[in-house]
C-alpha cells in the first residue's frame, strides 16, 4: 500500500512514521491506502469538485488517522508538532470551502470514531457528546430521550457536531435557536502544543473572555475540538408554520425586522428574493407564487405558539402581506432536504455556484444585497450569471442571506474556469465588504474566503495572526485555512 | 452492464453525502471509501480517467452487503446498490477479482456450498428428497445446508407435524444471488437455470424457501433474468408459509415463555427488498404472546447484520464489526434475544455475539416456531 501510495501522490509516510502513528491510534487506525485518501479528499465546494476531475494535480494527505480518544488526539497532535507535519482535523468533511482539504499534504485526523453521546443533563438541559457524531445521529438520541439540539442545517444527515462548530454553523431553526456559538457551554480542546483545554462549564461568565470562543468558528486552526457540552430542548409541544406573499423584497425585509425588534420568537423565518421563490419554491417544492414568499413558523407551547403566530400575522398582513396558510410552510419543511439530492439540487454539479453569506444590521442588509446582485448579474453578464437568495437567520439587530450565484455555462479550459470563477468571487464578496457587509460563512471560511479576511478584519486580522502564532508556532494546524497563512 | 450501465447513477451520488449516515458498513468502519459517495466517486474516477482498479479499491467495492439501505434513505431512491454490483462485474471482466471473491464464486459454479466445502447431503426424517409433484420443494438455500443444520431440522419437524406433502432437492444448486451479488452475472444466470430446470422436474405446487436470497431470486431477479419457473409455482418465505399455516388452524403452536426481551431484525432482502415485514412480526407475536421489540431503525430502514452479499464469507471480520453495531442496537432497548428470518443474518450475530459473557442470542424464526410444537 506504500508502494500504492508513493505511485499516486509522490508522498507518503515512512515505516518509521507510520509505526509510530500506529503506536498511538492502533495499526487499524492508520489508514493510507488510495481508496481512503481519495474518498477523503474532498468536500463539496464547487472548485475541489471541479479540480478533483482535472488534469490539474490535487493536493491529498499522507494519510488518514482516525482517534478514539481525547488521549490519543494528544499523542497525534505531539507527534505532529515533533516532525512539524501538517494535521488536518476532519469529521463529516462536507463543508462549503475546501476547509479540509490538504493543501500541503499532512495527515488528516478524522474524527468520526469519537463519536459517543456522553451524558445527558435533564434538569440543565445540556448534552456532551464527542465531536465526531453525525448530527442526525445527535438529534436521534436526543429525540428517544424526549429532547432536541435544534440544529438542523442542510449537511444534517452528514456533518458532525465538531464540524459544526469549527465553522459557527448555523440551521435553519437559528432565527430562535441560534448558531453553535448560541448552542456551546463549554469545549474541550487540544491545543497545537498537545495540552489539553477545558472552558468554563457555564456559557454566561464574567470570569475575563470566553476563552471557549476562539475555537468556535476556527475551523481547526487553532486546536483539535474534542468534546463538547451543547444546550438542548424539550421537543416542542407545537410546531406550526404559515406562508406569506410580499409584493417586494423591501417590504419583505421590513416585516422580518418589525417581527424580531417586537421581541417574537420565531423559529422559522425564510425570505425569498424572487428569483429563489421562483427557482428554489417553485421548482423544488412546486409552490408557485410570484413575488417574495416569506415562510414563518413558531414552536414551543402550544398557547405560545398560538399568541405568536397571531402577531407576526397582524405585522405581515399590515405590509400588505397575503396569507398562503399553513401549506407552503410545511411542504417547505417537511421536504427540506430533498433539494440537497441529485438530480434535485439546484446548484448541481458541474454548474458553476458559490453560496456567498452575508450578515449585515438592518440599515445596511438590502443595499448590500442589490450591489452584490448586480455585481454577479451585470459584471459576468457575457456568461447570463444569476443571483439569488434567501433571508434565513434573523436577529434583532439584523439578518443574514443566503446568496447564490450560478452560471451553468463557463470557459472550457479549466484554468480559465477557475479564473472565472475567482473572479466572480471576489466581485460579490467585494461588494458585500465596500456595503458594510460580513462574510458570514457558516460552511466555512476555508479556502474559498480566506484571501478575503484582511479585508474583512481591518486591523484586527494582525489579532488573529498573533493568536495563531502563538498558540501554533509550527503551523501545523489546518494550513493555508481562515487567511492565517501556513 | 459495468460501468456505463449506471452512469446516471455514479455521476448524481459522486457528490452528495446525504444518505452516509445510514450506510452500516461506514457506521462500522467510518470509512469514507464505504460510503455510497465514496464508491461513487471512485468509480466515476476511474471512468473519467482519473483513477486505476488499485488493489484498495477493489477490496472496498466488496465490502460492501448491498444492503440497499442508502437507496431506502435517498430522497430520490438511487440505486447505490447496483453501482457497487455494476463495478463488481466490472472486476470480474477485468479479471481483478480478489482471491477469496474468486473462490466463493468457484464453489457456487461447481455446485459445491459457498465455503467450499461439498454439499451437505440431507436426509429429512418427514420427507423423502426428489419426489415429484409433492404439494411442497422446501429449498433451505445453500448457506443454509452449509452451517445451519438446526434450521433444516427445526423446519423438518415443523413440516412434519404439519403433515405436509413435502420434498427437497437432493443436491440444491445455488439460486444465483450470491454469483450475481458477487459480479458474476453470467454464472448466476446459468446456475438458476439448473435450478429452475430442477424445480420443473418435480413441479410441486409451492416453493418454499427459508433463505431471503433464495426468495428474492425466485420472485424478482428469475423474471428479470428470463429465467421461468413452472407456472402457477407459488414462492413463500418460510415466516409467509407458516404464519399462514397457523392463520388456517392448521398449525397450533404453544406459547414459548422466557422470550419477553426478544426483537425481531429484519433481514435486508426480505425486507427492504421484498417488502415482506408483517409475517414474521405476526409469527413471532402468536408464539410469544407479544408482539417482538423493535430495534432503532426497523422495516425499511433497518440496518444490515454485515452479512449481505456475502461479505460473512468475503470479509468476516467487517461482517462482525457491522453486526456489533446492530447488536448495540439490541443493547439500547434490553433486548437479549435476536430473531431473525435469515440464515446469513444469524451467521453474523452470532459470530458478532459470541465469546465469554455474551449477553445475547440470534434464533431463526424457524427454530422460534418449532420450539412452540
Amino acid at each position: 500500500m506504500d508502494q500504492e501510495m508513493t505511485e499516486k501522490t509522490g508522498t507518503f509516510l515512512t515505516e518509521i512514521q507510520r509505526h509510530e502513528l500506529e503506536t498511538i491510534v492502533g495499526k487499524e487506525n492508520v489508514v493510507t491506502d488510495e481508496a481512503e485518501i481519495d474518498a477523503q479528499s474532498l468536500d463539496v465546494w464547487w472548485v475541489t469538485r471541479f479540480w478533483k476531475f482535472s488534469d490539474l494535480g490535487f493536493p491529498r494527505p499522507f494519510a488518514i488517522v482516525f482517534p478514539e480518544n481525547t488521549a490519543e488526539v494528544v499523542g497525534i497532535v505531539n507527534y505532529c508538532n515533533d516532525h512539524r507535519m501538517p494535521l488536518i482535523p476532519r469529521a463529516g468533511g462536507a463543508g462549503d470551502a475546501g476547509g479540509s482539504l490538504a493543501l500541503t499534504g499532512g495527515i488528516v485526523v478524522d474524527l468520526k470514531k469519537m463519536d459517543r453521546v456522553l451524558e445527558i443533563n435533564e434538569r440543565s438541559l445540556t448534552v456532551r457528546a464527542q465531536p465526531g457524531i453525525i448530527q442526525k445521529h445527535l438529534e436521534e438520541h436526543l429525540n428517544r430521550h424526549g429532547y432536541t439540539m435544534n440544529h438542523f442545517p442542510a449537511s444534517y444527515t452528514t456533518s458532525c457536531l465538531g464540524g459544526f462548530i469549527s465553522t459557527n454553523g448555523t440551521g435553519v431553526l437559528s432565527s430562535k435557536y441560534g448558531k453553535l456559538s448560541d448552542m456551546v457551554h463549554q469545549l474541550e480542546v487540544v491545543l497545537p502544543n498537545g495540552r489539553l483545554f477545558r472552558s468554563l462549564p457555564v456559557r454566561l461568565h464574567s470570569t475575563g473572555p470566553d476563552y471557549s470562543r476562539l475555537f468556535i468558528g476556527a475551523e481547526g486552526t487553532l486546536g483539535i475540538i474534542t468534546e463538547a457540552l451543547c444546550k438542548i430542548h424539550p421537543l416542542p409541544e407545537k410546531r406550526t408554520f404559515r406562508g406569506f406573499l410580499l409584493p417586494d423584497l423591501k417590504g419583505g425585509i421590513e416585516a422580518g425586522r418589525r417581527i424580531m425588534v417586537q421581541g417574537l420568537q420565531p423559529c422559522l423565518l425564510r425570505l425569498y428574493d424572487e428569483r429563489d421563490s421562483s427557482v428554489i419554491l417553485k421548482e423544488q417544492f412546486n409552490l408557485d407564487f410570484a413575488g417574495c414568499v416569506l415562510l414563518i413558523g413558531f414552536d414551543g407551547l402550544a398557547r405560545i405558539v398560538d399568541v405568536q403566530h397571531e402577531i407576526a400575522s397582524d405585522i405581515l398582513m399590515a405590509a400588505q402581506g397575503k396569507d398562503l396558510g399553513e401549506r407552503p410552510g410545511l411542504v417547505w419543511w417537511e421536504g427540506r432536504y430533498k433539494s440537497y439530492y441529485p438530480p434535485n439540487d439546484y446548484i448541481a454539479y458541474p454548474w458553476m455556484t458559490a453560496v456567498t453569506d452575508t450578515v449585515a444590521p438592518y440599515e445596511d442588509i438590502e443595499t448590500i444585497y442589490w450591489a452584490m446582485k448586480r455585481a454577479v448579474e451585470e459584471g459576468f453578464k457575457e456568461w447570463d450569471a444569476t443571483f439569488q437568495a434567501h433571508f434565513s437567520h434573523w436577529y434583532d439587530w439584523g439578518t443574514s442571506f443566503y446568496p447564490t450565484f450560478l452560471l451553468k455555462r463557463y470557459p472550457e479550459d479549466r484554468k480559465e474556469a477557475l479564473g472565472l470563477y475567482n473572479r466572480i468571487l471576489d466581485a460579490s464578496i467585494r461588494a458585500s465588504l465596500e456595503n458594510g457587509g460580513v462574510v458570514n460563512e457558516h460552511h466555512g471560511i476555508g479556502l474559498k474566503n480566506a484571501r478575503f479576511m484582511r479585508e474583512v478584519y481591518g486591523d484586527g486580522y494582525e489579532l488573529a495572526r498573533a493568536i495563531k502564532k502563538a498558540l501554533d508556532p509550527n503551523a501545523i494546524l489546518n494550513p493555508e485555512k481562515l487567511g492565517l497563512g501556513a | 452492464m459495468g460501468i456505463p450501465e449506471i452512469r446516471g447513477t455514479t455521476e448524481s451520488c459522486k457528490h452528495c453525502f446525504m444518505c452516509r449516515h445510514a450506510c452500516p458498513t461506514f457506521l462500522a468502519t467510518k470509512l469514507d471509501s464505504h460510503t455510497p459517495r465514496g464508491y461513487a466517486l471512485l468509480l466515476s474516477e476511474i471512468d473519467h480517467g482519473f483513477q486505476s482498479w488499485t488493489d484498495s479499491i477493489v477490496e472496498r467495492f466488496y465490502q460492501c452487503s448491498q444492503c440497499g439501505l442508502c437507496r431506502e434513505d435517498c430522497a430520490y431512491h438511487w440505486a447505490e446498490d447496483e453501482v457497487v454490483r455494476n463495478a463488481r462485474e466490472e472486476i470480474v471482466a477485468q479479471e481483478r477479482t480478489p482471491e477469496k471473491v474468486r473462490s466463493i464464486a468457484s464453489s457456487l459454479i461447481n455446485g459445491r456450498a459457498p465455503s467450499g466445502r461439498v454439499q451437505v447431503s440431507w436426509s429429512p426424517v418427514s420427507c423423502s428428497p426428489d419426489r415429484k409433484n409433492a404439494d411442497v420443494l422446501y429449498l433451505p438455500g445453500c448457506a443454509a445446508r452449509d452451517s445451519h443444520p438446526e434450521i433444516l431440522q427445526a423446519m423438518d419437524s415443523l413440516l412434519g407435524a404439519l403433515h405436509a406433502d413435502w420434498t427437497v432437492l437432493g443436491e440444491e444448486p445455488c439460486c444465483g444471488v450470491p454469483l450475481w451479488d458477487l459480479g458474476y452475472s453470467a454464472e448466476a444466470k446459468a446456475v438458476a437455470k439448473k435450478l429452475a430446470q430442477n424445480v420443473h422436474d418435480l413441479m410441486p405446487r409451492i416453493l418454499l424457501t427459508g433463505c431471503p436470497h433464495c426468495y428474492r431470486s425466485f420472485k424478482e431477479l428469475y423474471p428479470a433474468w428470463g429465467v421461468s419457473l413452472p407456472e402457477g409455482l407459488s414462492v413463500m418465505h418460510a415466516s409467509q408459509y407458516l404464519e399462514a399455516q397457523i392463520a388456517q388452524g392448521l398449525l397450533k403452536p404453544r406459547r414459548v415463555e422466557g422470550f419477553s426481551r426478544a426483537s425481531y431484525h429484519d433481514p435486508c432482502q426480505l425486507g427492504r427488498k421484498m417488502g415482506v415485514f408483517d409475517a414474521p412480526r405476526r409469527l413471532i407475536e402468536t408464539i410469544l404472546g407479544s408482539p417482538p421489540l423493535e430495534l432503532f431503525h426497523s422495516g425499511r430502514m433497518a440496518e444490515c447484520c454485515g452479512a449481505g452479499s456475502t461479505m460473512f464469507m468475503t470479509d468476516p471480520s467487517l461482517t462482525r464489526r457491522v453486526a456489533e453495531k446492530r447488536i448495540e442496537r439490541m443493547r439500547e432497548i434490553k433486548s437479549t434475544v435476536v430473531i431473525t428470518a435469515c440464515q446469513n443474518c444469524k451467521t453474523a450475530f452470532q459470530a458478532a455475539s459470541s465469546g465469554e459473557g455474551s449477553d445475547v442470542k440470534a434464533l431463526d424464526i424457524v427454530e422460534l416456531l418449532a420450539m412452540a410444537l
